[in-house]
Formats: structure tokens, sequence, C-alpha cells
């Protein structure tokens, strides 16, 4: 039977008289969501998230395909054949989003009991759609079979779409509960996109067709206005593939996006009649290709460096790991030699070999103090290298600091009155109980500052100050030394960062003892921190420490 | 390696697919199996006829009953187009089952045509179009063919 509501269609899909909406609702988003499920599939066709997007793509397609036939054809044998797919499909999708996300959330396939139970939900869908359960007529008048669509078939698939959705979104919840910060924001793209797409699609289906089958409305075109979900879908789909890697699609993905713009651009010609409409979607057109043209120049161009970036991060990792290794062998090897050295010339000077020649008495002697530097920059450059793969260990017993700082300005007293400095002393009153590792404390924090105070202090004073301030241990080295420039100050406490001009004043600097004073500071649940008003005018390093008898919460224990 | 576990849904889906293919196809397009139903042409002076409207504006009125049939008997009677085709009007007294023919029924609040028929047409065309208006007991006429009786 044909019915005259239209004329016969071209090419299946094509005929005049129908909505404007028709073809800009259908075409542009079936052809999105092909576009993307197949390239999503052809870059990775053996993952499983990739093959069910392209898979709920191809059913969402030829569910619009099916649409576009029964809105356009008047042929009754075939509009009922195909309309017998309408609610088999729908209920694919639906349960196929559900399978979608459930490999999205957990990376593996779903198990044979929830296989078994998709498929004991879909087999009454796929049995009854070719009989009168779900279609039992034609109306020639309308040109339609809303009429005669069984009811309780068409809320059975309905229903599907509403279970899926709720089903969609307990799974989503309950992953995001455990997710990382960077899969909950493709949680969130996901589930947000999915669910506004089975919302709209389902919801503007059912009530475009039920409303039509009950007489209120003339037409379904309200469902038309559903499909744009699917839109949606793949545009947050195409943000996860882009930002995210999702899919593991790359670089093609971006490409396929903008085409799909242009397809939804273009496709406004198939329902703009005025010559001004058509004048305007040609004038955006040209430009949504032009500038998508550029935007496919640059994300590739962006993408291509984030991954060279990627890969040369990779091989620095790698390149790093061997490099420490490397300075670990050397540097026990050296600090053998030289530890082997500085004994040698103690002996020759001790007078194990005999007496000393009065003439080599200042060579040796100048060669024991270089060899236990070069000794103690080795040492350093390893304890760096220890402190940074986090293989020291810190006792964590009481001391008192106040007794060691005063230890350490001792031995610091020397080197300050061969250079014709003024190193003093002074302590406030109260406990300076902590609890930590006072040789490492006092090596490499404290020492390590009043050495370097006395470095790079050329005339003048040197104060260091201790202080218990509410359980806070402040222990301060003031210098009217060289000072600290800005730009300097950036790099004092990095690892192997030195000062501009400082290995001018100070040429045995490794660049290694701030960082490793910050480390074992830090270690000890303390901060260190340097003040300057800037070149010449002298600087301050302040290191602070809980007193034993700190509070709890504020005390970081050394590991 | 395929295993029914692994594909167990295409296993299952593929073949109900293909079964849903053919038996739509075979009830819809080779056995017609399916009901139609259209506007019939109705004569006022007969009958009570639904009023339909030719354009928007209504400017003007045509009369029709709602007809109903098996659409493989509609298919042998008139071809693929029913426009014009005088069986497709009532129910034939063979080879029509499941045919039916609705007349309007304004207490059930259709808008019917104006004029009544006359007793003596009534009588005549009772068989073929239905009891006249009034002998109804539901509430729109309508008359299944006699084979279906």
């Amino acid at each position: 039977m044909i019915c005259n509501l239209y004329q016969e269609p071209l090419y299946l899909i094509f005929a005049t008289g129908v909505p404007d909406l028709l073809y800009y609702s259908h075409l542009p988003a079936a052809t999105l969501a092909l576009v993307t499920g197949a390239f999503v599939y052809f870059n990775g066709r053996k993952k499983l998230l990739n093959q069910l997007l392209f898979v709920i793509a191809i059913f969402f397609s030829l569910w619009t395909l099916v649409s576009l036939i029964a809105w356009t054809n008047i042929h009754s044998d075939f509009l009922l054949f195909v309309w017998t797919f309408y609610g088999v499909l729908s209920s694919f999708i639906s349960m196929f989003c559900v399978y979608l996300i459930y490999v999205f959330l957990e990376g593996r396939d779903i198990t044979g009991f929830q296989k078994l139970l998709f498929i004991l939900l879909l087999t009454p869908v796929m049995l009854l759609a070719s009989t009168d359960v779900s279609l039992r007529g034609f109306d020639i008048t309308q040109c339609d079979a809303f009429a005669y669509e069984g009811l309780a078939f068409k809320l059975y698939h309905t229903g599907l779409g509403v279970v899926a959705m709720v089903w969609i979104l307990g799974l989503l919840v309950r992953k995001y509960r455990t997710a990382t910060s960077d899969f909950r924001k493709q949680i969130v793209l996901m589930g947000v996109g999915v669910e506004f797409f089975l919302l709209s699609f389902f919801t503007m289906t059912f009530l475009g067709t039920y409303l039509t089958s009950v007489g209120i409305l003339p037409d379904s075109s309200p469902e038309l206005y559903g499909l744009f979900g699917m839109i949606i879908f793949m545009v947050f789909l195409g943000v996860m593939i882009v930002r995210f890697k999702t899919f593991n699609v790359g670089l093609v993905a971006s490409q396929a996006l903008v085409i799909a713009l242009v397809i939804l651009i273009g496709s406004q010609f198939t329902y703009v009649r005025s010559t001004t409409s058509v004048v305007l979607s040609s004038i955006t057109l040209v430009l949504t290709i032009v500038a998508g043209y550029i935007l496919v120049r640059s994300v590739k161009r962006e993408i291509e460096q984030r991954e060279v970036v990627e890969s040369l991060a990779k091989t620095l990792d790698e390149t790093n790991g061997r490099q420490e290794t490397l300075i670990h062998f050397i540097g026990h090897e050296v600090k053998g030699f030289l530890t082997k050295d500085t004994g040698a010339f103690s002996s020759l000077i001790g007078g194990d070999f005999g007496p000393l020649p009065e003439p080599l008495k200042p060579f040796v002697t100048r060669a024991l103090l270089e060899s236990r530097g070069g000794a103690d920059s080795v040492a350093q450059i390893l304890k760096a290298s220890n402190l940074k793969k986090g293989t020291v260990t810190y006792a964590k017993e009481p001391f008192d600091l106040k007794d060691l700082v005063a230890k350490a300005v001792e031995k610091g007293q020397l080197s300050a009155e061969q250079k014709g400095l003024n190193l003093t002393f002074s302590a406030g009153e109260g406990s300076y109980t902590m609890l930590g590792d006072a040789p490492q404390l006092s090596d490499h924090v404290l020492r390590n500052l009043i050495d370097n105070a006395v470095n790079y202090t050329p005339t003048g004073t040197i104060a260091v100050m201790l202080k218990n301030e509410n359980g806070k241990l402040i222990f301060a080295v003031k210098d009217s030394g060289v000072g600290i420039t800005a730009e300097d100050k950036k790099r004092l406490f990095t690892e192997g960062g030195h000062g501009k001009d400082s290995q001018k004043i100070n040429a045995h600097s490794t660049g290694y003892g701030l960082y490793i004073a910050k480390n074992i500071t830090e270690a000890h649940g303390g901060t260190i921190r340097a003040e300057s008003e800037g070149e010449g005018k002298g600087s301050t390093f302040i290191a602070e420490f809980p007193a034993a008898d700190a509070p709890k919460s504020k005390e970081k224990p050394a590991a | 390696m395929v295993t029914f576990q692994k594909n167990m849904l295409a296993f299952i889906f593929v073949p109900l697919g293909v079964f849903l293919v053919l038996s739509s196809f075979y009830r819809f397009v080779v056995s017609r199996d399916y009901m139609v139903s259209y506007e019939a042409s109705c004569d006022p002076q007969q009958h009570s006829c639904f009023v339909g409207c030719e354009d928007d504006a209504c400017s003007e009125e045509y009369f029709y009953a709602k007809a109903e049939k098996h659409a493989v008997n509609l298919y042998a009677q008139c071809g693929p187009d029913i426009t014009d085709c005088d069986e497709a009007n009532r129910c034939l007294d063979e080879n029509d089952s499941r045919c039916s023919i609705l007349y309007c029924v304004e207490a059930d609040g259709d808008t019917c045509a104006a004029a009544m028929p006359s007793e003596e047409v009534l009588g005549a065309d009772q068989k073929v179009f239905g009891p006249a208006v009034g002998q109804l007991p539901s509430s729109s006429a309508s008359v299944p063919s006699e084979d279906q009786i």
C-alpha cells in the first residue's frame, strides 16, 4: 500500500514536505557518531572499549536511518519492515551504553553473568519485534504506524533506556569515589555525555511517538530534538580523546572532530530556505573550514610536541637513572682514593715513616687539606644523590640542640679567626630538646650554614643565634658578607644550585650543601630559608625545628 | 581464539538478528500480514460521516468513514494504491476477513456530517456499510465482514 502524504523519496530518505529539522537532526548526529566511532575503532581495533563505541555508533546510525525511512517512505510494506527495528535498535543502544561504561570504568570485559543478563533483557525484544506485540498495522492517512504500536512493547524498550541510565549512574558514582583526580574528570565527562544522550534520546523519542499515537501531536517531530544528545555525547568523547587520550586514538581524533564540525554546519543547508540564510550558512561554512584547518594544524603540532616532550621526559628519566648509578660508582671510587691519600698524608705528617724533610712539610700539609676537602665534596655529592633516591635513614633520638649548635660554632671558630671574622653565639632561655639525628643535623645543617657564612663573609661579623619560640626552635646564622641577589635566592636550595658568582668566592662549592641542608631539615619536620637585602648587604639563614615537647600535630618526625 | 564465553553476545544475537530480519521481511513484505487503516469515502446522505478539512483553514470539507482492512486483502482488491478503489470503501462478502468500517457517532464527541441518511437508503446498504446510526451498541459504528462473522 502507498500513502500519498509525500512524494516518492529519492535514495530512500530524501523527500519533500517533511519537517525542516528532519535532516539537520538526523544526518549530522549519525555522521558524527559514525566518523568518531570509525576513527576510534580503526585506531585500536583490538581494544574492547573502541569496539563498543563503534558498535553503539553503528546502532545509532541504523536507528537514524530507520527513522529517516519511516519519515519519508510511502510504501507500507517496506515501511513496516523497517519500523520493526526501532525498538530493537534503541534497546541495543541502551544496553551497549551500559557495556561501554562498564569497560571504560573497569578496564575489562563484563562477566559471563552480566552477558547473560543482557541476553535475557534483549532477547524478548528481538523475538517479539516482528509480531503483533510490537506492530500490528499501518495508517495510510497519516502514513505512519504509531497507532498500531504495542504499548507494552514500547514501554519495555523505553524502560530499558531508563534502566540503562540508572545502571550507568550507579556504576559511575561507585567508581568516582575511589578514582584518581585525573580519572574523575574523565568519569564526569563520559558520565554527563552518555547520560545526557540517553535522557534526550529516550525521553524525546518516547514522548514524540506516544503523544502522536494517542492523537495529541500531529506528528512525532519532538523526537528530532532527542538526536542532538548524540552530538553532545560525541563532543564530550572528543574532549576525552584529545585531553585524556581515552581510546588511545592520538592525532586523528582532532581531525575527525573538525571534519564532523564541518559536516554539522554543512548540514544547515538541508533546512535553510531563504537566500539570506543560504549566504550566511555558506560564509559560516567557509570560515569554519579555514578555522578548522588552522585548528587541526595547531592541535596536531601541539599533540606532536607533547608526544615528543613525553618521549624526551621518558628518555631523560632513564638517562638520569643511569647517570645516578654512574655518579655513585665514580663517587665511591674517588672517595676511596682520596681517603687513602688523606691517610697517607696524615701518616707522613705524623712521622709514621720517619721525620719529614722540612722543605716537604708545606706541600704535604696542603695536599692533606686538599684531599680532605676533595673527600668531603665527593661525600656531599653522594649524600645528595642518596637523599634524592630516598635511601637516607635518620635516627630519632632526643638531643639538646643548644649543645649541638655550641659545638658547631666552636668548630667554626678556627676558620673564622683565620679570616679575621668575629663569630659569636647567643641562645635564649628555655628547653632546646628535640628529636632526630644529631650527627646529620650537625654536619649538614648547622656546620654547613656556619661554614657558608665564614666562606662568604670577607670581613665583619657572623652571629649565630638560637631561641625557643612557642615550641619552635629557631636557629639563625647572620653574617655581614656578600649577600644574596634575588636571582640567586631562587636557586639556593636546589640540587647543584650555585649562586651566580659563588664559585669565584668559594672555588670548592659543589652546590649541594644547601640542598642537603634543606632535605635534612625537612626530614626533621622543620623549614629552612634565607633572607638578604641584596648583594653586599649580608644574609641570614634561618632553620626552624619543632621542639620535642611541641604539639604532636605540628610535628613531622624524621624518617 | 573465538570462544563462546568471550563472544556469547554475538553467538546469540547474530542468529536472532538474522531471524528478525527474515521474519519481519516475510511478514510485512511477502505476506502483507498486517492491518491497514485509512479514510474510506462516505456519503452523508446515507451514513453519519466524519468531517475532514482539505486545508488548514478548512475552506473545503470532505466526508469519510474510518476503514480498516487486512493488507493482503486490500492489496488483492485495489493493488498498491487505494485511491479511487471502490472495494476499499466497503467490506466485501468474500476474502475480506478482519475488515471494518467505522462511522461517526456524535455522542462520542466526533464531528459528524450534518445531513442524516434516509430510512430507505439505510436498509439497502446495511450489509455493506453497517447498521444505521442509533442502532449501534458501542460508541462507534463498526461492522465486520461476513466471513469474519
